[in-house]
């Protein structure tokens, strides 16, 4: 009997305006795997950071997406919701924390938001990465897996999101390594490098660029100069902001979601863009 | 010892006692923005803890980019990057309402929106 594990399932923004290839791709590889990602009917941005101060009106947006999805619960099983991108974990992690342990911010906003039932605060926050250790278990993605990438030397990239603060860690803050099982758990090389916990500079992009390139730069270079032929990731600002690190570095090295290499060692459709494809053929050809 | 000025508004809007803070220097040690700031991560806690708040003109909050190496690091347990959000949260309160200038993002065209509303929330009310 197929055991279908059904979890609600927060998308956020950037993965319908920036990065479709990051959400298709996990939709191909949860019908693989039997998992069954059901979208809360209404969401709103996150904000994408979390605000450090005692403004939690910053945080609105982030408390009606976990209202919606406390209330789509209330007809499921289960108190989850999952996300693909690090910084929507983050935050709404963060948010849910605040509104589980400090009871005046849970009835200020409560008392606030007066068009929508109120927060109990009974919901757990997961990233996807965690979901599939937890729930699936590499082991069982490892046996699934059809087309193991024995030949690809990958680069994970954790950033900040998936493992500060302490209390959203995914994993061991100092020393995760929950990316490299998931690169052995599809069959490829993973590649030890400094910088993989290193921040890619975060919001500067927009205004700072140049502290991102030097940023990013540096992490790309620390992969490649390891051996990396691309480096996974699991945040689409750190994509985005990575990229201007290959840029500025002068080589082609692919930075891709970790769910379009899922989905390619399951063989299903990963999503890459055209450019993208060409290397990754080509370095798994040459290696 | 009671908290200066400065350090009980930081208090206020963060939570973080900086008067915890003994200069040992770890946040700086591990930040990797330092080559951008015009102070360091532990002097802008002793400016805090002096009451100096000439710290408010320092361009250090707003390179931070709250990566929380240093948060986590702290042998006092000192939050430092929401000091430094809570020294941005002073200027932008002072400011009011604003709105980031398009304009002047010369990467406008590729930038994912994800990096737009991140520089929003961190730079504007």
């Amino acid at each position: 009997m197929v055991i279908v594990i059904r979890v609600i399932y927060y998308p956020g923004c950037s993965l319908r305006n920036s990065y479709p290839e990051f959400e298709k791709s996990a939709l191909e590889v949860c019908k693989k795997l039997d998992i069954e990602l059901e979208e809360i009917p209404e969401w709103n941005c996150c904000g994408v950071n979390f605000s450090l101060s005692d403004n939690i009106m910053r945080h609105l947006g982030a408390v009606r997406t976990l209202i919606d999805a406390q209330e789509e619960l209330s007809s499921t099983a289960g108190n989850e919701i999952t996300t693909l991108c690090s910084m929507c974990y983050n935050v709404l992690k963060r948010t849910n924390i605040a509104l589980k342990t400090e009871q005046d911010t849970r009835e200020n906003v409560n008392d606030y938001i007066d068009d929508a039932p109120n927060y109990k605060g009974n919901l757990e926050v997961s990233h996807f990465l965690q979901l599939l250790r937890d729930k699936i278990g590499f082991d069982t993605i490892f046996d699934k897996i059809t087309n193991p990438l024995s030949d690809l030397k990958i680069a994970p990239y954790y950033g900040c999101a998936l493992l500060r603060p302490e209390d959203v860690a995914v994993d061991k803050r100092e020393s995760p390594t929950i990316i490299e099982e998931f690169i052995r758990a599809i069959g490829a090389t993973s590649v030890d490098y400094p910088y993989k916990m290193e921040c890619c500079g975060n919001y500067h992009a927009a205004f700072r660029k140049e502290i991102v390139e030097i940023r990013s730069k540096a992490i790309v270079e620390s992969a490649v100069s390891a051996g990396a032929d691309l480096i996974i990731s699991p945040c689409p600002l750190c994509t985005y902001n990575l990229g201007l690190g290959v840029e500025n570095l002068g080589k082609d090295v692919p930075v891709l979601f970790f769910t379009q290499v899922l989905a390619m060692a399951l063989e299903v459709d990963s999503y890459l863009s055209p450019e993208r494809e060409e290397l990754v053929l080509k370095n798994l050809q040459g290696s | 010892m009671s908290l200066n000025e400065l350090e009980e508004r930081i208090s206020e809007i963060s939570g973080v006692n900086v008067d915890a803070c003994y200069q040992c220097g770890k946040c700086s040690a591990g930040c990797l923005f330092t080559a951008h700031m015009d102070l360091l991560p532990h002097q802008v806690l002793m400016y805090i803890q002096r009451g100096d708040e000439s710290v408010l003109d320092n361009e250090t909050p707003w390179i931070c980019a709250s990566c929380f190496t240093c948060s986590v690091r702290c042998p006092r347990g000192v939050d430092v990057a929401a000091v430094m959000e809570s020294l941005r949260e002073l200027r932008i309160r002072e400011r009011g309402y604003e709105t980031i200038d398009l304009r002047k993002i010369e990467n406008l065209k590729d930038l994912p929106q994800i990096a737009l509303t991140a520089a929003a929330q961190k730079l504007t009310w």
